[in-house]
């Protein structure tokens, strides 16, 4: 089911859960939704819940401009599915080249602001079959064809149903290649124009905090190297960035056995693609900012030592050592379904090399069955990834608390869903994904890491939170 | 003002393909209802996108419990479905019911499976012989109902495989409740749940349970022995010609001070209650609680505030609104092909607020007629609210998590209430039901107006 390995043995995606491909593309693009690029699901009205909806970016949108067909039964067992799609397409086109259509105001305060709407560039919409529209053998690729003709809107179809499983990786991989190709800008690359790929580059959720989001250090540090941002994404990403991503000449990705599809477009179009690890930590966040340095032709020490946030980054680092060290942590891997490249990155363990950093003697938890084959797989995939700490496995996530109390365990770093069972076990729990990148996000990190370790709540009320048999004091680890 | 009723014929135009607050068929009704029952499992037989459409829904509505282990996907893929899915549908029932020890098992499909699989059926049954607990088979394909008819699907499910009524003498006043959409093990739905048992108590009710409040399967099945059943809202239908010896009363929401008070006295007209009892209780928390609204009332009078919600709580709000003294411009009934804009106006006439009329000029005197939308897209009610926004600002919204994304730049104060609430939740037992529930909004209304937290 998944891709062949890459040239370091890796197959992207192998240790993470699989998915559905509509989702996956849902997920990703339905924050870029806009005047420019349309989404249609073509499928029954329930495939457009299959994605989140409150949480995302999408839902501060003052238009949604994503469609479903809604195929009904009649549709199907009639027959009528490409029509009701032709209907779908049709209509969605005429909204994106009506150009008396005024994109909703937003109400900020108390007042309606209306907003331009870009007519730069061909509109697109992307077309996501699901499964009933396979299983019914209704081909879209035809009615995309017809209303693009007709209309002068790039339909594109995306065949994206659930029936055959693919890994997440493959799906944000695909994603990633199919914008290209749609939105992408074409024209020379400027080989100072930076991409970062893959990375924790999500905008803040307000104005205020965007100056400490990774993004913004990041753009800040290649400005000083010489270089500038071009695109991030897809975290946080807008359209735009997707539309100008070809024209950046130097393209880093968090790891290339994922991106080998949008490597393979970016590198065509005369760009260079370099695999950089994510930098969590220290260490990894020196090493980041280093190869992009050495790609522009930069010597980072006067940059890198002089920056604000790299120096309390140490300091905080070297505390944090001498608290943390030795304590047990199961880092959980396997069950997260968000269809994120910086998630997916590493199989998961791009923030493993910090939690080592910090002192912790770690070890890999993964959903997964106990066959051989299975270890296997896993043990290959560590093994490429240079990854040298235990694991072990639990099958299904009803049965992480055993996993976690045999382990003998004094923390936990897994996804959130899996609250209940770490509570059960009497631990703590680090949530997945809530580390961020860069040198101000490692200090902040290891600041949430002692509250969640031994804040005051934690030692004085423990007991009650996770009962009377709490094992919080029998880790390995000792006494916190 | 004019009154669009789009019940009746689908929308027409771009908005039939336009997505709304909730595009959810009955699948995730029935998993709402699984997550409400403790020791309940779904044996999801469907593609793997189906996975999304029940347990992420939740997981950031619900603080209280996670509900990932009351879900388990079978594993249908291509290959499995031109094979037949049934073998495997058996096997790992077998295999995970021996795993986990559930209470029930329901087997869902989505249309793709239903569409190939012809063998699910008669797995259901051999499952039904194999496994020593009720194993319920629900087909959900995607184009056909919502959150609340799926919801009520679980509940007529789950109606046979209850306890009997009681047929003896001291169970005549043996009530349970139905069609409490309990959507999440949070101190709202407690507080609600134990303000219904309070109410029926104080007016000589032996209150038996309330399908769904959160309990086991092994508990909530002795509901069944009360000889009446108090349906709300979204248990409407569910026991329509029952004929299983039980008498069903369908009532409104219990919401508000007169909402609450209109149920009651519902109940002890189909009950036989002493009309003393029901009139002695009422006055007796009107006396408590009014004086403490009526503080409030210089502060909510003439505020305008809208309305995103489904049918029945949207009137049982715009009925208290106006009984506030708040101006309602606008209501978007949000429960998709459930949502009717006739059932919203006859529900507020019930609960005793009628509106003006532009044809009878002498009813000036009378609230002023909402605009309602009823089953319109995401897209739509938005434009709706800004056309009524343009007109005056509105400053309130009764709304959910989408309304409170949506209007998050804006000066527009979100009430989250109902599903999903994201950002809401409730770690302090607070009613919404009931006349301490009337008590609570009115606090939850004077924070917003006033913008404290």
């Amino acid at each position: 089911m998944s891709r062949a390995p890459d040239e370091k043995g890796r197959r992207a995606g192998e240790l993470n859960q699989f998915g559905c491909s509509m989702t996956g593309y849902s997920f990703q693009v339905m924050d870029l939704a806009g005047p420019g690029l349309a989404v249609v699901v073509f499928g029954e009205r329930d495939c457009a819940s299959a994605f989140p909806r409150v949480s995302a970016e999408f839902a501060g949108h003052t238009r949604w401009n994503v469609y479903t067909v809604a195929l009904g039964e009649n549709d199907v067992v009639a027959g009528l599915a490409e029509q009701r799609l032709r209907e779908c397409l049709t209509a969605v086109a005429a909204r994106m080249t009506d150009v008396g259509d005024a994109w909703p105001p937003v109400i900020e305060g108390h007042s309606l602001v209306r907003q331009p709407i870009d007519r730069d560039g061909v509109p697109v919409i992307l077309v996501l079959s699901t499964c009933l529209s396979e299983m019914t053998g209704a081909d879209p690729a035809p009615i995309c064809r017809e209303v693009s003709d007709a209309t002068g809107v790039k339909v594109i179809p995306v065949a994206t149903g659930g029936l055959r499983l693919r890994n997440q990786a493959e799906v944000v991989d695909t994603v990633g290649a199919v914008l290209i190709d749609a939105i992408g800008d074409r024209g020379d690359a400027d080989p100072r124009a930076v991409n970062l790929v893959g990375y924790q580059t999500d905008a803040a959720n307000d104005v205020a905090s965007s100056d400490v989001m990774f993004r913004a250090e990041a753009a800040a540090i290649i400005k000083a190297m010489g270089g500038r941002m071009n695109s991030a994404l897809p975290a946080g990403a807008v359209a735009a960035d997707w539309r100008r991503l070809p024209l950046g000449g130097l393209t880093f990705v968090s790891d290339s056995s994922i991106m080998r599809q949008v490597s393979a477009a970016l590198e065509s179009r005369g760009g260079r693609v370099i695999e950089l690890l994510q930098p969590r930590g220290l260490a990894a966040t020196d090493s980041f900012y280093k190869g992009i340095a050495a790609a522009i032709g930069t010597d980072p020490a006067p940059i890198l030592d002089s920056w604000p946030q790299r120096r309390e980054a140490v300091q905080a680092i070297a505390e944090a050592r001498a608290r943390f060290a030795g304590m047990r942590l199961a880092y959980g891997i396997g069950t997260i379904h968000n269809f994120r490249p910086d998630v997916l990155a590493m199989e998961g363990l791009a923030n493993l090399p910090f939690f080592l950093e910090l002192g912790f003697d770690v070890e890999v938890v993964i959903q997964e069955r106990d066959y051989p084959e299975v270890h296997q797989r896993i043990r290959r995939n560590l093994d490429a990834l240079g990854v040298t700490v235990p694991y072990r496995l639990y099958y299904e996530p009803a049965v992480l608390e055993p996993a976690i109390r045999d382990g003998r365990f004094d923390c936990a770093y897994v996804a959130d869903f899996m609250r209940d069972q770490v509570m059960r076990a009497g631990i703590p729990m680090l949530r997945f994904g809530d580390m961020s990148s860069g040198y101000g996000f490692a200090g902040r990190y290891v600041r949430q890491i002692s509250r969640t370790l031994g804040g005051l709540f934690d030692r004085r009320y423990a007991r009650y939170v996770r009962g009377a048999d709490s094992s919080a004091e029998k880790g390995r680890g000792g006494h916190r | 003002m004019s009154v669009v009723d789009t019940t009746v014929e689908p929308p027409s135009g771009i908005g039939r393909f336009e997505l709304r607050d909730s595009d959810a068929g009955d699948l995730l009704g029935i998993f709402m209802g699984v997550h409400a029952l403790p020791g309940a499992i779904m044996l999801l037989h469907t593609t793997v996108g189906c996975k999304f459409k029940t347990q992420l829904q939740i997981s950031d509505h619900d603080w209280g419990r996670e509900s990932h282990n009351q879900r388990l996907w079978t594993g249908v893929d291509d290959a499995r479905i031109i094979q037949g899915s049934g073998r495997r549908l058996v096997e790992f029932a077998t295999t995970w019911y021996e795993r986990r020890r559930p209470e029930l098992f329901v087997v869902t499909t989505n249309a793709s499976v239903e569409l190939s699989a012809f063998d699910v059926a008669s797995a259901v049954d051999e499952l039904r012989m194999r496994l020593p607990i009720p194993v319920l088979y629900l087909k959900a394909p995607g184009h056909e109902g919502s959150l609340y008819s799926g919801y009520r699907r679980w509940l007529r499910a789950l109606m046979p495989l209850l306890d009997p009524a009681d047929g003896g003498d001291g169970a005549a006043r043996s009530v349970a409740i139905g069609g409490y959409m309990m959507d999440r093990f949070e101190m709202d739905h407690a507080a609600n749940v134990n303000e219904l048992r309070r109410m029926l108590t104080a007016c000589g009710l032996d209150c038996r349970g309330a399908l769904l409040d959160g309990s086991p399967w092994t508990r909530l099945r002795t509901a069944g022995r009360a000889r009446n059943f108090i349906w709300l809202p979204d248990g409407h239908g569910v026991a329509e010609d029952a004929g299983d010896g039980r008498k069903h009363i369908e009532t409104d929401l219990p919401l508000g001070l007169n909402g609450t008070t209109v149920f009651l006295e519902r109940l002890g007209k189909d009950l036989g209650l002493q009309s003393d009892i029901i009139e002695s209780f009422r006055d007796r928390e009107l006396t408590r609680a009014v004086p403490l609204i009526n503080r409030a009332l210089p502060v909510m009078s003439g505020a305008r505030v809208a309305v995103f919600q489904p049918t029945a709580l949207a009137a049982a709000l715009t009925a208290f609104l106006v009984e506030l003294g708040c101006e309602v411009p606008l209501v978007c009934l949000t429960d998709a092909t459930d949502a009717s804009v006739g059932k919203f106006f006859d529900a507020c006439g019930r609960l005793g607020t009628a509106f003006d009329d532009e044809s009878q000029p002498e009813k000036a005197c009378l609230a002023h007629r909402p605009r309602v939308l009823a089953g319109l897209s995401r897209n739509e009610q938005y434009l709706g609210f800004v056309q009524e926004c343009e007109r005056e600002f509105i400053g309130l919204v009764v709304g959910t998590s989408h309304q409170k994304a949506l209007l998050r730049r804006s000066d527009v104060r979100v009430i989250e209430m109902g599903f999903p609430c994201a950002s809401k939740h409730w770690l302090y037992p607070t009613p919404s039901l009931g006349y301490n529930g009337a008590v609570a909004l009115v606090q939850r209304l004077v924070d917003a107006i006033m913008g404290v937290f």
